[in-house]
């Protein structure tokens, strides 16, 4: 018989065992309900698929007697592999059902707590046995020293008295991680005594000896000293050794998502079974020591299965954490920005008595950078914010995959070094002053996003117009943009006050001049009171005002800002009235090639 | 009441905003959720592709490079007649906001947004964008029929039996039955009862 016969054997069981109880409500209470204790609405078992037919059989009878003797307990009863206990079901099952290696990985991994483990009836010795299979090589033989080495090496299986010896050991190899089939693809199964496939290996035949590891018990000792025990490796002083058919070593197991009171409920309900006639007993588990140990005999990669999804599980378990984390992150940058700003203002007063108009100029720009840098930063600020509560909520919901959960990471990295970004990109504004890198992007974007920053923060009440050419690219810097808008929008508002109508418009587009080059030209127009021919010439002159608010400010940064671009900026009477202010750039085509 | 579920499956959320982060976060946060999802990062990108046929929600910035989202709220109430108008914005004035719900938007959200307020708005949206677009079916339903079979569909929805239909209308019997089927078919209804409900929602009652 082979593994996957086994396999679909008991998958067919359980299709047709799939069991719902519900005991109804009213016969409950006739029996009185005593502390009733607050289950989930259904308490999810799942058994793991090679458990073997009396084994499932002993369970489903403990369940039955748990539903019919207690209070209104509905369960469930479902078959699941290794594999889906591994991935996505952790979180769907109360209590499993599983052989000490799978219970072991769930255990270290997962964070079940094991409760109960099957025991057959008087048996005193520990109920946490391993192998199923005795693999023996020859004493002599030293190139094999693990069942890994003995993939293809020829086998003798000796299947007497009805032992599935081949099946087990496929079992046990699952477990450790090698394909049975690679194992065994140069097994001979031999049906004779015992004593004589035995005495034939000693002689030299095949490779490897596959016997029933209860069988161990009846070998010639003669016989023994001239062989080496391969598997089981773990010694537990068992009479025949480890051996799943005379041990039982299968555990029920309480997963994280079961409360204290449904596990209470379980180990109480099985352990008082009545016992008349059954094969098998419950016994209370609690030291899982040496379920440990036995993961260390284990393959690496049959564990390392569960650690990956511990990962997941580690996350799940504290995500709070995460999330905190990811607070203290954003609170580290905004304290940066701060200290920043602080640092930046406080260096541009220190100066201010030497270098008075461009220092005063540098803590204005400082100043209004602040509120542009708080506009920034609260788009990936956002976006984390975004990724933290989804994570949270999938969470809850059950839809946190793998993937999910390393994009969501992934993408809250990427934000947090965009918010960083900003900031250090403020911080050599701020430092250095002229020391821009200027890289090329969508203008048309930059003005429009601006031009909305700007207008949020001004106390206009009158109308603002953009006219934005769409698909103007430029080499430029964010923050400049939003300066200079910034401080022509504020002038305007400023002229505009008590105008009734008051209107300014900001208009981006493509022009060629008179020489046929193509340029840019970005206009902020008010309709205030019409500008005199000595108000253009005065702005047209470097301004020596020391108002730190005032207009003759805030052009000198526009000034300094466009004449560093390599653009100009002309102010023109508006028609009617009002002041046009029309700054031009030479259009660069992009230099790629 | 519709289930949540099926809300889900006949529904499609949009996303229109110019930040990237921004954007995938939101679809990360609505499709962690259950939702359908498509982004657009621009008014007109969401104009050229979205198919203005799938109810559903639109969650829009409000300032963006190109057509803003006013400006596309606008395009929408001239072009999707069902979809439920969430916006969001990072700096959205109140002025901005009372134009908007004057307009019809169904919420106006600041940044950074409380997930659950965010969610249980495009909830709502969904919903609202679903019942109305189902409205509009049967009204369109409704409008194919002839006089006489909204006239008996009327009656028949109000309880009356065929015979006292006949009479209220002075036709035969077997007339009525006829009117009555190929109303019901049209309708897309199964009982006298799935009638008075349709009618009910369409006001036609």
């Amino acid at each position: 018989m082979h593994a996957e016969d086994l396999e679909s054997r008991i998958s067919f069981w359980f299709a047709g065992l799939l069991l719902f109880f519900f005991a109804a409500r009213d016969c409950a209470a006739g029996i009185g309900t005593v502390n009733q204790p607050a289950l989930n609405p259904v308490s999810v078992f799942k058994v793991v698929d090679y458990c073997p037919a009396d084994k499932l059989e002993f369970l489903q009878k403990s369940l039955v007697n748990a539903v019919q003797t207690s209070d209104f307990v509905p369960v469930r009863l479902e078959a699941t592999s290794t594999k889906s206990l591994k991935q996505e079901n952790v979180h769907t099952s109360d209590f499993v059902f599983a052989d000490p290696f799978t219970a072991a990985g769930l255990i270290r991994y997962l964070g079940y707590r094991p409760l109960l483990a099957l025991v057959p009836e008087g048996w005193r010795r520990n109920p946490d046995s391993v192998a199923a299979s005795a693999v023996f090589v020859r004493r002599s033989d030293a190139r094999f020293t693990n069942l890994r080495s003995l993939i293809g090496a020829e086998f003798l299986i000796n299947s007497l008295n009805d032992f599935p010896a081949q099946t087990l050991l496929a079992a046990d190899a699952e477990q450790l991680g090698i394909s049975s089939s690679d194992l065994l693809k140069n097994a001979v199964e031999k049906f004779e005594p015992l004593q004589t496939t035995i005495e034939k290996f000693a002689d030299g035949a095949g490779d490897a000896l596959i016997i029933p590891a209860c069988a161990l018990e009846g070998v010639d000792e003669r016989l023994k000293t001239q062989l080496r025990l391969v598997e089981p490796r773990l010694y537990d002083g068992l009479p025949c050794m480890h051996s799943t058919q005379t041990s039982p070593g299968w555990l029920l197991l309480a997963s994280t998502k079961a409360s204290k009171e449904q596990a209470d409920w379980a180990a109480s309900r099985f352990l008082s079974q009545p016992d008349e006639g059954m094969k098998y007993s419950w016994r209370s588990y609690d030291d899982p020591r040496r379920l440990i140990e036995i993961m260390r005999t284990g393959d690496e990669s049959f564990f390392a299965k569960f650690r990956r999804v511990s990962i997941k599980s580690f996350v799940q378990d504290n995500i709070e954490y995460f999330m905190a984390l990811a607070v203290s992150v954003i609170a580290l940058l905004a304290a940066l920005a701060l200290s920043v700003l602080k640092l930046a203002r406080s260096r541009a007063e220190m100066l201010k008595t030497s270098e008075k108009l461009g220092n005063l100029e540098r803590a204005s720009i400082v100043g209004q950078m602040s509120s542009i840098v708080a506009h920034e930063l609260k788009q990936p600020l956002f976006a984390i914010r975004n990724y933290a509560s989804s994570l949270k909520r999938r969470r809850t919901n059950g839809r946190l995959t793998d993937e999910s959960l390393d994009w969501a990471l992934e993408r809250i990295v990427a934000e947090s070094m965009r918010a960083n970004e900003i900031i250090e990109h403020v911080r050599s504004y701020a430092k250095g002053g002229r020391a821009v890198v200027r890289s090329r992007g969508s203008l048309s974007r930059a003005v429009a996003q601006s031009v909305s920053e700007a207008a949020s923060r001004l106390k206009f009440q009158g109308r603002i117009e953009t006219d934005v050419e769409p698909g103007i690219e430029a080499a430029f810097d964010l923050l400049e943009v939003a300066l200079i808008l910034r401080n022509l929008m504020t002038n305007a508002a400023q002229a505009l006050e008590s105008i009734p109508d008051a209107l300014i418009r900001i208009s981006l587009r493509r022009r060629t001049n008179e020489s046929g080059e193509a340029q840019i030209e970005l206009e902020v127009v008010d309709n205030g009171r019409k500008a005199s021919r000595e108000l253009i010439e005065k702005l047209g002159r470097p301004t020596t005002s020391s108002k730190t608010n005032g207009l003759g400010l805030g052009l000198s940064i526009v000034s300094s800002i466009v004449e560093n671009w390599g653009g100009s900026i002309e102010f023109l009477p508006a028609e009617p009235s009002g002041l046009r202010v029309r700054i031009v750039l030479a259009e660069q085509q992009s230099c790629s090639n | 009441m519709l289930e949540l579920n099926e809300v889900q499956a006949r529904t499609l959320i949009r996303i229109v905003d110019d930040d990237p982060g921004v954007r995938d976060s939101y679809r990360f946060l609505l499709e962690g959720e259950g939702w359908l999802t498509r982004t657009y990062d621009s008014a007109e990108a969401f104009l050229q592709s979205d198919n203005a046929l799938i109810p559903g929600c639109i969650l829009l910035d409000l300032r963006m490079d190109g057509l803003d989202g006013a400006g596309l709220h606008k395009k929408i109430l001239s072009e999707h007649s069902s979809l439920s108008v969430v916006f969001v914005s990072a700096h959205g004035t109140i002025q901005d906001a009372v134009k908007a719900l004057k307009r019809g938007a169904l919420d106006f959200l600041t940044k950074p947004v409380d997930d659950a307020v965010l969610v249980e708005a495009v909830k709502n949206g969904a919903l609202c964008s679903l019942e109305s677009a189902t409205m509009h079916e049967s009204e369109s339903k409704y409008e194919e029929l002839t006089d006489r079979e909204k006239a008996v569909a009327g009656l028949v929805a109000k309880g009356a039996l065929n015979k006292q239909i006949a009479i209220d209308l002075g036709i035969s019997e077997r007339t009525v039955q006829i009117h009555r089927a190929n109303a019901l078919k049209k309708l897309g209804v199964r009982s006298s009862a799935e009638l008075a409900k349709l009618l009910i929602e369409i006001k036609r009652f």
